[in-house]
């Protein structure tokens, strides 16, 4: 049953993605405007489909139906429910049906908002676009990625269930929707902006429609990528929650892009300008969410982490390249009609600051692609395998880091066009005491160390320039002073500033060693004194726990491993404790043997860390803000500030 | 007065700014290509490590192979106040005896794959009258002191395989 309704759910969507892009099409080559809204109304066809076949597939999960070849070798009788719900993510194929489900809802909902536009062939064209990518993924699920596949179960099988590592903790149910929210979110303003391009219609419309689009899927993938460190740190006990791993990488790199389109957009919204750099932008954001699957799904490049490795590689390999020769056609064919009229005033303005932030982006972009692919490069010239590791990455995010976080500080005080000295030196003033005061704190603190008392400098220059932007003005508005693109955008700041003071905190302080004890036996660790109380072993369902009590300078931890009694596996739960100042986190790496009890337990310590997941919140906060419009001003008012000359016009 | 809009001036870019730019990009590029040479390391499966292993000489490289079995107290030893682990990996059939400085990390597991950072070592172990317990014992053994466990969604065992071959035929394979 759950074979069939979930197997026509696909063949649903496929039929009705198909059947609108061709619908549409026609109705933007004839005259009657009908048949491109009778097209629209196939998103909700597309939109039923794939709620059918997830439905299905959760159906199948929760009943064991094992009948689907997806249920017997990823369910288990013995996965707790949450985690029965998140199988559906744990593995390729539903993974997929997730991607579908999301796209189709994408669809439905730029039809639905869209729904009194849609003969504009803007619209219709960006719906073409949406259709046209639903049509791929629902194929791939048809193909090489079918989630419902059938199997004969023997009597009494049981499957193995998800990996155990996706069945501990809780963050599993919201990292992966919450990545692809922003992933499948990019489709939107990738397809307007082929709407526009194929269109003519190139000024700053498309934009304008666009922008809450991109500033959601934006905030779903910062989410997406700060709960799977956090998972990463709760879970795999090994003290880190960022290793550079070709799957971290393919979610930073679309984010590095998205974030530098967010920015150049204010400069050709406000200027005209950068026309090419922010439709290349934005259809490389896109791009980047296809060639980071194919990478982390294909199983070309060697990972530690990949959950969802299959036969979709060459798939999304043709897809990407065919998206990318329309798109880099469609930008040719547009040449002139591209170019900016006029240029940057002057380097030292608000539109030559976010060009250069651009630059940093587009260059940190880079770098992390080049790393990721530089073995396939290799591989393919030399025929031997390399893996490019982690201080790679580190000294060459470095530098552009603290560049990014200098030009979060400057480009707010600076005004579009040109500024002169006077008004930089006076605008300057609060974020350079900022600087100042948190290096002289750093250092009063203990810190130490060049490189990272220049980055506590630099977040303290960015933070206290964000700060004087919302103070002045929420002065101004009061608490309304804080919503708004601007304003929403000085919190997303503020948050970065607390992630950045969270990873350099964390990563050039951190102290970590091994250490085997007896019951009751203390040791020193960098001014903690730790002590091993005592041991209990724990019988459930699906898993026998070893866990262990620690006591840390009057506080209890109780790191333990799990052994998963499906596959035999074994899973550590770390233990942490969490304070502003430090990270004290335990694992726990032999579980009590022998007559004495020994253990081995791994303790690490982080200073700071938790501002990481504080900096995470923040921008998330501030991106709601930013997705909130601004009162207009009153008129009254604005004939005031026409009149107002000076400073405070160039506040604006 | 005068509410025409103002004119852009035509600027002209200065003769030497094209070749200044390429100068800086090649110069980044430069840097960019040493900075991955010298971060990169070989990554090979145990096998392929085996047949290379004179090549390889001194230089680290990541070791890719599946643990024979788990660790257990007996294969840890303290010499000279550094901890050190013995265990076995293999890859394709081929056996290569590791000597892993700590303790390997919480995933580690039998038959689980994990990707070690090391070097070629000949001759004697830290421990000379150590004897790996189904391993290769050639003399020849892997200084690691880095750790990776591989972790996907193909951890387990393969039950559709193993029902397969006990007659239970997927429903597609039959029509």
């Amino acid at each position: 049953m759950n074979l069939v309704i979930g197997s026509f759910g696909i063949v649903l969507a496929l039929a009705g993605a198909l059947t609108g892009a061709v619908t549409i099409i026609v109705g933007i080559r004839s005259p009657r405007d009908r048949l491109q809204i009778i097209g629209a109304r196939y998103a909700w066809v597309a939109f039923a489909g794939m709620c059918l076949s997830a439905f299905a597939m959760q159906r199948a999960l929760i009943t064991r139906d094992f009948s689907v070849q997806f249920v017997a070798e990823h369910g288990s009788s013995l996965t707790p429910p949450l985690y029965n719900v998140a199988t559906m993510w744990s593995a390729l194929e539903g993974s997929i049906l997730l991607w579908g489900l999301i796209l189709a809802g994408y669809l439905a909902v730029v039809a639905k908002k869209f729904s009194k536009r849609l003969s504009d062939p803007m619209v219709s064209w960006a719906l073409v676009s949406m259709f046209l990518v639903m049509a791929f993924f629902a194929l791939i699920m048809l193909g090489p990625a079918n989630p419902f596949e059938s199997f004969n179960p023997p009597v009494g099988y049981d499957g193995p269930g998800p990996n155990p590592l996706l069945q501990n903790h809780i963050l599993v149910a919201f990292h992966p929707p919450m990545l692809y929210l922003g992933y499948i979110g990019f489709t939107v303003p990738f397809s307007f902006a082929v709407a526009a391009l194929i269109t003519g219609r190139l000024g700053e419309g498309w934009l304008l429609i666009t922008r809450r689009w991109t500033l959601f899927s934006w905030g779903f993938l910062t989410a997406g990528i700060i709960l799977g460190a956090w998972w990463a740190y709760d879970v795999l006990g090994w003290g880190g929650y960022w290793g550079w791993d070709p799957v971290e990488n393919a979610s930073l790199l679309p984010w590095l892009t998205g974030t530098a389109y967010l920015h150049s957009v204010l400069v050709q919204e406000r200027r005209g300008l950068l026309r090419v750099w922010n439709l290349s932008l934005v259809c490389a954001t896109f791009l980047l969410t296809i060639l980071g699957t194919f990478i982390t799904r294909s199983g070309i490049i060697a990972s530690v982490h990949a959950f969802s490795e299959g036969g979709i590689g060459p798939w999304l390999l043709w897809f990407f390249s065919i998206v990318l020769f329309a798109v880099i056609c469609l930008i040719f064919w547009r040449g002139e009609e591209l170019r900016s009229q006029g240029g940057i005033d002057s380097p030292l303005s608000r539109e030559g600051a976010f060009l250069a932030n651009n630059l940093a982006f587009g260059g940190f972009a880079f770098v992390v692609l080049l790393g990721t692919v530089f073995p396939l490069i290799v591989e393919a010239l030399q025929n031997r395998q390399i893996s490019v590791g982690a201080p790679y990455f580190e000294k060459m995010s470095m530098p552009i880091g603290f560049s990014l976080l200098f030009l979060m500080a400057v480009a707010p005080i600076l005004p579009w066009r040109k500024a002169n000295t006077e008004l930089v030196r006076d605008r300057i003033e609060w974020p350079a005491w900022g600087a100042v005061l948190s290096l002289v704190l750093v250092v009063l603190l203990g810190g130490r160390g060049l490189l990272p008392l220049l980055g506590f400098t630099f977040a303290g220059f960015a933070g206290t320039s964000a700060m004087r932007h919302l103070t002045l003005s929420a002065r101004r508005n009061g608490w309304k002073g804080l919503v708004g693109r601007s304003n929403g955008g000085m919190v997303v700041h503020l948050g970065v500033v607390f992630l950045a003071i969270g990873l350099i905190g964390s990563s050039s302080y951190i102290s970590q060693g091994s250490y085997s004890l007896q019951p009751g036996e203390s040791i020193q660790f960098s001014e903690s004194t730790i002590t091993y109380v005592s041991s209990e072993r724990l019988s459930f369902p699906n898993k026998i726990q070893e866990r262990v009590q620690i006591d840390i300078d009057g506080s209890l931890l109780e790191p333990s491993i799990e052994r998963f009694t499906a596959s035999g596996q074994l899973v550590p739960s770390p233990s942490t404790r969490t304070s502003p100042v430090k990270d004290i986190q335990i694992a726990l790496l032999d579980p009590p043997a022998g007559e004495n009890k020994s253990i081995v337990i791994q303790v690490t310590k982080q200073p700071l860390l938790l501002w990481i997941w504080v900096g995470g919140f923040v921008m998330l906060m501030g991106t709601v803000l930013s997705a909130i419009p601004m009162q207009k001003r009153k008129a009254g008012r604005n004939k005031q500030r026409v009149r107002l000359s000076g400073k405070k016009d160039q506040e604006k | 007065m005068d509410l025409s809009p103002r004119r852009q001036e035509s600027k002209k870019s200065p003769q030497w700014l094209p070749a200044l730019t390429v100068i800086v990009i090649a110069g980044a590029v430069i840097i960019l290509v040493w900075f991955l040479v010298t971060n990169s390391q070989s990554f090979l499966p145990a096998d392929e490590a085996v047949e290379s292993r004179l090549e390889m000489g001194e230089r680290r490289f990541q070791l890719l192979g599946s643990p024979v079995t788990n660790v257990d107290d007996d294969q840890t030893f303290i010499i000279d106040g550094n901890e050190y682990t013995f265990f076995s990996v293999s890859f394709d059939g081929i056996l290569v005896d590791v000597v892993s400085q700590g303790t390997p990390p919480d995933l580690f597991d039998e038959g689980i794959p994990v990707v070690l950072e090391g070097k070629w070592v000949q001759g004697p172990l830290p421990n000379p009258l150590y004897v790996f317990e189904n391993g290769a014992n050639d003399g020849w053994w892997f200084a690691t002191n880095r750790i990776l466990v591989k972790h996907d969604n193909d951890y387990r065992e393969d039950r559709i395989g193993d029902a397969e071959e006990r007659g239970q035929l997927p429903k597609a394979s039959e029509s």
